[in-house]
């Protein structure tokens, strides 16, 4: 598996994700754009993806929603707006979480996200860097998300507490 | 001044997954420090469940402790409030996973071009 490269830049503060994939650029690019595709490795392990709307053109939405499957069957929805496509080598879209009816919450943080596709022939090396307003914004995210990573910790545990049953 | 940090055994995620856990890390933020009475007097929850949760607390290593004669006065742990080293991990995690499953997508995708 190739490695993610995760840097953070508090200066202009970003976070950049790089990471190379062993395809052409055209590929990567249409999995990250046909929703069927998308649907298939967007959302965590156990968790099914839907997406609701791709309107793939600036300005356009990109809605979804991860339902989790068993456990505590969490759902968590996000609305991406695009600002900038040019295919098949850069995209730049806000992400947003929201309610199941895509509702966005007042005073919900927003991230920026850009992403670069480079073309190195047979391999392509995506390049993310999501910007957050302050760190003040970034609480906010950090704290969205922990209810849904607690609820992964637990599913390992489930997970865990399986392989020991059919081991003993 | 004398600060005990615990070894960490609780991760950031699971000690503030719990409401009143995070209560009390915003309770500690703001006033900077409060002896453990001082932050069971403002929760409906008995004392003793308030003690439970300053323990995991500590050992998620979110607060410290400095003990004054009999008072133990807690703070926040500044070192381990860094929001953004937590959420580079957090992402980290998130996207290399997400990844991975990319790279299986495109297998898939090589094989039928291939056989197109």
């Amino acid at each position: 598996m190739n490695k993610l490269k995760v840097t953070v830049n508090k200066e202009s503060r970003q976070l950049i994700m790089e990471r190379e994939f062993d395809a052409n650029r055209e590929l990567v690019w249409k999995a990250w754009t046909t929703p069927e595709l998308l649907e298939k490795w967007w959302g965590p392990e156990h968790w099914l993806t839907t997406i609701h709307e791709m309107n793939f053109q600036p300005g356009g939405q990109w809605k979804y929603c991860m339902h989790e499957q068993g456990g505590q069957n969490m759902v968590s929805c996000g609305i991406a707006t695009f600002k900038e496509i040019v295919a098949p080598e850069k995209m730049v879209y806000t992400d947003q979480f929201s309610d199941e009816q895509f509702t966005i919450a007042e005073n919900m943080p927003t991230l920026e996200i850009t992403n670069i596709f480079e073309d190195q022939g047979e391999k392509t090396k995506l390049v993310s860097s999501s910007t957050f307003a302050s760190v003040e914004e970034l609480e906010k995210v950090v704290a969205m998300g922990v209810e849904e990573g607690f609820s992964q910790q637990l599913e390992r545990l489930d997970e865990l507490f399986i392989n020991l049953k059919s081991e003993s | 001044m004398v600060y005990y940090t615990y070894m960490q055994t609780v991760d950031i995620f699971t000690a503030l997954a719990e409401p009143t856990r995070r209560d009390i890390v915003e309770m500690l933020a703001c006033h900077g420090e409060l002896s453990a009475s001082d932050i069971s007097r403002k929760f409906r929850v008995s004392a003793a469940a308030v003690s439970q949760h300053l323990k995991v607390l500590r050992d998620s290593e979110l607060v410290r402790v400095e003990k004054q004669a009999q008072r133990r006065i807690y703070s926040i742990n500044p070192q381990k409030l860094d929001v953004l080293e937590e959420w580079a991990e957090r992402m980290k995690q998130l996207w290399s996973e997400r990844y991975d499953r990319l790279d299986k997508v495109l297998e898939q995708l090589k094989i039928q071009e291939k056989t197109k």
